[in-house]
């Protein structure tokens, strides 16, 4: 590859990022209309300063929209999901339930927010939690727009570790890391300690936006007990198995929370009245409408669903051995810019496990609910077209921007542009790099919607980078993937999964500039901390 | 939402509202794709274009109508 790198093909690869955050956050343009602008931009770099052909372009929009149809069928099939406990008004009954089973609003807030979302992160990932804590958030009574951010940040610690450890097995195989090395393990206590710092922050940031200093106070002793162990614990189990490391805590988590429920300073109703979370005038369902003899383990009965399939056909080896086989994957052709930045050929780029993939669990999960509550009598005739009408008309708007957003990140990484844009900021910073190197695992997940894709982009570089600035490579693979799990939060593909199930979309732009300067300090700060441990 | 969108979807017909506007966009898109897939097959350089262009337009929908369209209507 012989792309020049210098500041104005640095600028224009930068370019589109920096139009698609101005569009949303100034102008809070939805990301239905802000993808598209962005995607144009990159796609006239691409062909006029990086010498890409249409070919090209054609072949990577295609890949983007493969990759976009996987994410989408997470988005249709949580959505269904939401529906379904709609339509059979579980929602009140989960609502009335959590508030009995948690009296103290800060800990149910952090329960339906934080800890629920880990647990969920821990085995399906790929923003299932949002798009399913936000609309139960706004059951318990949370404004729409903070039922998006507050998932957004209580998933976003489990990116690397998560999805039994999907995104950590792309890091260590984009950096050559070994299993079980020397390295390997090193790497793991980096991410892991700089993931913990993190999740406290989490905790705290839910705290704040939920009372201010009164629930700080209140809550700083629980948020660092679950944080000790949910960081601790993921932190040890990192030295034992990645696959398990964040999954296990996540659970222990949430029986914890149940367990510190009953403990006298938190079994008593407490709540900030004047909370700018909460919509106090919210009633959602009427108490009258709820629906005869359902009690709270009926209310959950597709998310118990989900976490069961979900366990088996992951966790049990025969089974998964068993359903991963079938894979439908499409091959591309190489292409090549006139810079000579080759895309090699693939004959099954990133193939889709239908029966493996979350969306196959979320489905079934969905349609035995639905098969349930209709034979309770809960859900009425006429209610399952319902729920189908109102899935499609709520989902189809997200669409269009999830294509957008990952066509254009994926012109950018086959045009050279998003190389460009690594190597021209560790050119120019030197060691000072070292500080921003969580920034980049952000950039990438903040593009690819996935902490996983951000360590396949990015793993490669940031450890030929470490090695010419000679440095611990195992410290800036570790703030390269907590700056991706960090960047989970704000990528605009997943804020559209809770947008889309909260029913506000087009406030990307609102939710994106909420989220934006918690996680860009926290990024910089496991930066300085990440220097200060190379320098030492 | 939910409700009274669903409502508002099933009496205004599907297709009127924005949502509607957007499936047939992404439904265009879909198109594309496999108009691009049989180009890069085939190593057809039209089909490929077609399917650039289509997409385009699918995509360019949404802006075009409500920071454009709606807003020159209005005027």
């Amino acid at each position: 590859m012989n792309i020049p790198i210098n500041f104005f093909m640095w600028g224009l690869a930068c370019l589109p990022i920096i139009v698609l955050l101005v569009l949303m956050i100034k102008f809070q343009w939805g990301a239905t209309e802000a993808a598209p602008v962005g995607l144009v931009i990159t796609v006239i770099t691409g062909l006029v300063f990086y010498k890409a052909d249409i070919r090209l372009i054609v072949s990577e929009g295609a890949k983007g929209i493969w990759n976009a149809l996987t994410i989408l069928l997470i988005v249709w099939t949580a959505v269904l999901m939401y529906q379904v406990g709609s339509e059979a008004k579980a929602f009140s009954v989960i609502r009335d339930g959590m508030r009995k089973l948690l009296p103290n609003e800060l800990l149910l807030v952090l329960t339906m927010g934080w800890i629920f979302e880990s647990f969920l992160q821990g085995i399906t990932g790929f923003g299932v939690p949002v798009a399913v804590g936000a609309p139960l958030l706004i059951g318990i009574g949370v404004k729409p727009m903070w039922a998006v951010i507050i998932p957004l940040l209580g998933q976003s610690w489990g990116n690397t570790f998560g999805t039994l450890g999907a995104a950590w097995d792309a890091l260590a195989m984009s950096a050559g890391l070994t299993a079980g090395s020397k390295e390997y393990l090193a790497t793991a206590f980096c991410t892991a300690a700089f993931i913990w710092f993190w999740n406290i922050i989490d905790g705290m940031v839910i705290c704040w936006f939920y009372g201010k200093g009164k629930a700080i106070k209140k809550g700083i002793l629980p948020v660092m007990f679950i944080s000790l162990i949910q960081g601790g614990g993921e932190l040890l189990l990192t030295q034992v198995n990645t696959t398990i490391a964040c999954f296990v805590p996540a659970c222990i988590s949430l029986v914890a929370v149940l367990l510190l429920g009953q403990m006298k300073p938190y079994k008593k109703d407490w709540c900030v009245e004047e909370s700018q979370i909460m919509d106090r005038t919210f009633a959602g369902q009427s108490a009258d409408d709820k629906p005869e003899g359902m009690t709270l383990i009926h209310a959950f009965v597709p998310y118990f669903l989900l976490s069961a399939i979900t366990l088996i056909v992951l966790v049990v080896k025969p089974v998964n051995t068993f359903l991963s086989q079938f894979q439908i994957g499409l091959a591309f052709p190489e292409t090549q810019t006139g810079y000579g930045y080759v895309n090699e050929a693939t004959e099954c780029f990133s193939p889709l496990s239908p029966f493996t993939h979350a969306s196959m669990f979320l489905l079934l999960s969905s349609l035995i609910g639905l098969v349930y509550y209709k034979k309770k009598g809960w859900i009425k005739n006429g209610g399952v077209k319902g729920v189908f009408v109102r899935s499609v008309s709520m989902t189809m708007p997200s669409g269009i921007a999830v294509i957008g957003l990952v066509i254009m990140s994926k012109v950018m990484a086959g045009t050279g542009q998003t190389v460009v844009l690594a190597n021209g900021i560790a050119n120019v910073l030197g060691k000072v790099y070292v500080v921003l190197s969580p920034f980049v695992g952000l950039l990438g997940s903040f593009m690819t919607g996935s902490n996983m894709s951000s360590n396949i982009l990015f793993g490669g570089f940031q450890t030929t980078t470490a090695g010419l600035l000679e440095v611990d490579p195992s410290v800036i693979l570790g703030a390269q993937s907590s700056g991706g799990s960090i960047g989970s939060a704000v990528s605009p593909s997943n804020i559209i999964l809770g947008t889309t199930t909260a029913d506000i979309l087009g406030n990307e732009g609102k939710v994106l500039k909420k989220i934006i300067v918690i996680t860009v300090p926290v990024a910089i700060a496991i930066g300085v901390l990440a220097f200060a441990a190379v320098s030492l | 939402m939910t409700e009274r969108e669903g409502v508002s979807v099933e009496e205004k017909s599907f297709f009127q509202t924005r949502a509607g506007g957007l499936t047939i966009a992404f439904l265009v898109i879909m198109a594309a794709f496999a108009v691009i897939m049989a180009g890069l097959s085939g190593g057809n350089d039209g089909l490929c274009t077609a399917g650039f262009i289509m997409i385009g337009a699918a995509m360019l929908y949404s802006p075009v109508k409500v920071h454009l369209y709606d807003r020159l209507k209005k005027k």
